[in-house]
């Protein structure tokens, strides 16, 4: 590094500022109704039933929590790998991942059908073969050591500096088993025909790598415009061809899902169910995952006449989260839809909706619960920008890139 | 299932003699279930199980559907839609696809020993006593329903509404997930599942642990068969003419 | 300027503060509500004292030990049960109708309205001796097992008795007959109570 980074607060009490936190406190405000309207009237109100238990709420969740263990990755490989173009993007890397943490843990724990009994969980009620409770010591843990990472990347004393690179490791290998035990909820479910399956681990590793560098390239190109900064492009064809290689990694332990199911007979339903019925999954899977959330982003990135494009990487990026949504909601809500199965080659029906493909729909509470989340995790990011350096002065390339003329 | 075809040609050709004790007589020995002691815990020395004849169920199980609905008061939730509604116990048809041969059967927790239900949960609502018997301690229960994705039976519902005017020997409410509980609050105190009693004809309930026990000797001369017995759940839940 | 206004917020605050301490405390000395007398009454008065000066201080403790001793363990003796407590604290009629918890009389509520302490046990359990719901929902197929309970095997319909059982033996008979017996009067004597 040519220079040593600096950063600095953001100063500006502009209307930009203020309107920001504005806007994404009045969404906060919807999801809280959101919130006190299921609380009040019970899940009757959703679109989730005995059938597709777990909803939209579940989906925001699940890519919040995702994102955040990608958005660390960031600081990772600054830390790990020694790159130091990318250590000044460090801090707000690991801010942002605790934000997008907290985000996701509000709106699974808002869902909760009895919210009153987790104190139950706090005197002692934890069951650890259950890999939700392994989660809750991951997410807590996680946190706890972003806590201890800002702070050996903030404070100049010794011994901060000197436990930088340790704990950088220990949040590197954290996030994997995070991200692994996020995965796991599905990959364990022995029953059920879309999930049961290991590969859903790593699948969904190398996904929080696109959701979170996505969010952090967003982040990154909206603070620096509306704080004035210089933005210089070595660092955001870092981020942009960061990127696009997880995006190629999720599309092939992707299609490595796909097939292995594909030559078990017993997964030929469900396989066919989502990607070539007539159901929106396939529609979703296939225009909204891959096409628009892979492909396109691909291109965008790759297409020589949009090099250094900002627009175009900004709209990757932005492509990439829509086709993570997508990505999650078809093995969510479709793993859910397709129906169990108690007897193999036979036709089966009952008053339980035994045999049929579960319907779904979230309604506006679900929706607003879950934007609620992803607001919550953007002003704890807004605000910490005010109270931490977290941003650099400067990421013009003649600072960040030794190599720059 | 041939093989269990072929135990019953044999039951009906010939062997009527023997069948009669070993098959279901549970008009006779309906009460072959003894109460505990109310203050003692049960133990694992019990391991409380059905069998459940389908070739004599003549309503395909209505009758322990209804039954269960008294005992338990559920399925008349006023709020819930029809995929929100309660159901712990079901009637099933099913219809072979290359055969065309149907049958009905009751579906309800099948009480597995190693249940799927009970390693997800993170609070350790979902819970089998020692006994065997699989249920949910609402108490804890955080409303979370991982155990309703895990259960490979379906045999769980969560409730998405207040509740009032429940019946006082089973507790349900708003927010928890709930299910066939094998009547525990029956059989503790020596009674038979309202299931079993509904159907005396077709359904034994017993212990697994007790060589002697009539569901015992049922099972160990016919077998039976356990639903998605490829899990290796060992399910406390068998059946006849599946 | 300044510190004179927040010398008069000051002084605000704390006669507030005084006036909320003066009527809050004033209330502690107001009567407790008057509770509903229980449907059943115990043989002594001491052995009634003792428990009111346990249940008082400790009933939730007591209801909190036993919910995980019955829900896990099934143990199911009827001190300090949820159930035992309703049958004898509430009554199934009160003015003509059924008293439920929502009801300030209900003798729960009484008290747990008085100090403000949400109630959580009734969003689940009954609140009530066996509510009328449990009694008028009988199915007719519970008339069959009653049939078979009650002792009078010989006249069951045929179509409900296993073909196996046409020859059952007299010795079978009687003994069914005397255990379903047993067990009939063992539910009589749970419902009646403590």
């Amino acid at each position: 590094m040519a220079t040593k980074a600096i950063f600095s607060e953001v100063k500006s009490n502009g209307l930009g500022y203020w309107s920001t936190l504005g806007l994404l406190g009045l969404v906060v405000l919807g999801g809280v109704w959101a919130f006190t309207y299921m609380h009040h009237h019970g899940h009757y109100v959703t679109g989730m039933n005995n059938q597709v238990v777990w909803g939209m709420p579940h989906v925001f969740a699940i890519f919040l929590i995702v994102a955040a263990s990608g958005a660390a990755n960031i600081a990772t490989i600054g830390t790990v790998f020694g790159k130091t173009i990318y250590q000044p993007l460090g801090r707000l890397s690991a801010f942002l991942a605790g934000s997008l943490l907290v985000g996701g843990l509000i709106v699974l724990l808002l869902d909760l059908g009895s919210i009153g009994h987790v104190i139950e969980m706090a005197k002692g009620a934890l069951n650890f073969k259950s890999i939700f409770a392994w989660n809750m010591l991951l997410y807590s843990g996680f946190i706890a050591i972003i806590a201890v990472y800002l702070w050996t990347m903030m404070d100049r004393r010794k011994t901060a500096k000197s436990l930088y690179k340790p704990v950088g490791i220990a949040n590197m290998v954290w996030r994997f088993l995070l991200t692994m035990g996020t995965g796991s909820i599905f990959g364990f479910l022995v029953a059920r025909q879309y999930y049961d399956a290991a590969i859903l681990a790593p699948l969904f590793i190398v996904s929080s790598y696109v959701f979170g560098t996505a969010i952090y390239t967003l982040v990154l190109m909206t603070s620096f415009k509306m704080t004035g900064r210089q933005l210089g492009d070595s660092v955001l064809n870092r981020l942009r061809y960061t990127l696009a290689i997880f995006i190629v990694l999720v599309l092939f332990f992707e299609l490595t899902r796909h097939l292995t199911n594909l030559y078990a007979t017993e997964h030929h339903g469900v396989e066919a169910y989502i990607l070539s019925g007539d159901s929106k999954f396939t529609t979703m899977f296939w225009y909204g995952q891959v096409l628009l959330g892979s492909l396109v982003p691909l291109f965008l990135i790759w297409c020589r006449f949009l090099k250094n494009n900002r627009t175009a990487l900004f709209l990757a990026s932005s492509l990439a989260i829509v086709g993570g949504f997508f990505q999650l909601y078809v093995i969510l809500i479709g793993g859910q839809s397709f129906p169990l199965i108690l007897f193999p080659n036979a036709d089966v029906s009952s008053s339980y909706f035994d045999g049929v493909s579960n319907a779904y729909s979230a309604t506006t509470a679900e929706i607003l619960l879950g934007l609620g989340g992803v607001a919550l995790s953007l002003i704890l990011v807004v605000v910490g920008m005010k109270i931490f350096r977290l941003l650099p002065v400067t990421l013009a390339d003649a600072n960040v890139d030794p190599h720059h003329k | 299932m041939s093989y269990i075809d072929s135990y019953r040609r044999k039951f009906l050709g010939g062997l009527a003699g023997t069948a009669a004790v070993a098959s279901l007589a549970p008009g006779v020995f309906l009460r072959e279930v003894q109460a505990k002691p109310a203050e003692q815990a049960v133990t694992d020395k019990v391991r409380w199980g059905m069998l459940i004849d389908t070739t004599k169920l003549t309503d395909g199980g209505d009758a322990c559907v209804k039954a269960c609905q008294n005992e338990h008061g559920w399925g008349h939730d006023p709020e819930s839609n029809d995929a929100q509604q309660a159901q712990w116990i079901r009637k099933v048809t099913v219809t072979e696809k290359l055969t065309g041969h149907t049958t009905t059967l009751p579906v309800m927790c099948q009480h597995c020993e190693t249940a799927p239900c009970v390693d997800v949960c993170p609070t350790g609502a979902s819970m089998k006593r020692a006994d065997g018997i699989v249920q949910v301690n609402k108490h804890i229960c955080i409303g979370c329903r991982y155990c309703m994705m895990a259960c490979p039976y379906k045999a769980r519902s969560f409730v998405h509404e207040n509740l009032t005017d429940q019946l006082p020997g089973t507790p349900r409410g708003k927010g928890t997930v709930e299910s066939c509980n094998m009547c525990v609050n029956r059989v503790d105190e020596g009674k038979n599942p309202a299931c079993v009693d509904a159907a005396p004809q077709a359904m034994l309930f017993g212990d697994l642990n007790d060589p002697q026990s009539r569901i015992s000797i049922a099972l160990k001369t016919y077998g039976g068969t356990q639903i998605r017995a490829d899990l290796g759940l060992n399910t406390g839940v068998r059946y006849w003419g599946i | 300027m300044l510190s004179r206004y927040s010398k008069i917020i000051q002084t605000v605050l704390l006669s507030s503060l005084v006036l909320f301490l003066a009527t809050g405390l004033s209330a502690c000395d107001s009567k407790p509500p008057k509770l509903m007398k229980a449907v059943k009454q115990f043989e002594s008065n001491e052995i009634r004292d003792a428990h009111i000066k346990n249940m008082r201080i400790n009933h939730m403790d007591e209801l909190l030990h036993k919910r995980d001793e019955t829900v896990i363990k099934g143990i199911r003796t009827k001190k300090h049960s949820l159930k035992a407590c309703i049958n004898c604290h509430i009554p199934e009629q009160h003015n003509g109708k059924e008293l439920k918890h929502t009801d300030p009389e209900h003798f729960c509520s009484t008290c747990h309205g008085y100090v403000a302490q949400q109630l959580d046990c009734f969003q689940c359990h009954a609140d009530r001796p066996n509510n009328g719901k449990q009694l008028s929902n009988k199915a007719p197929d519970d008339n069959v097992h009653k049939s078979i309970a009650s002792g009078s095997l010989s006249i069951a319909p045929e179509k409900y008795l296993p073909s196996s059982m046409a020859g059952i033996s007299s010795e079978l008979k009687s003994k069914l007959t005397s255990h379903i017996n047993t067990n009939i009067e063992d539910t009589s004597n749970q419902s009646a109570g403590e």
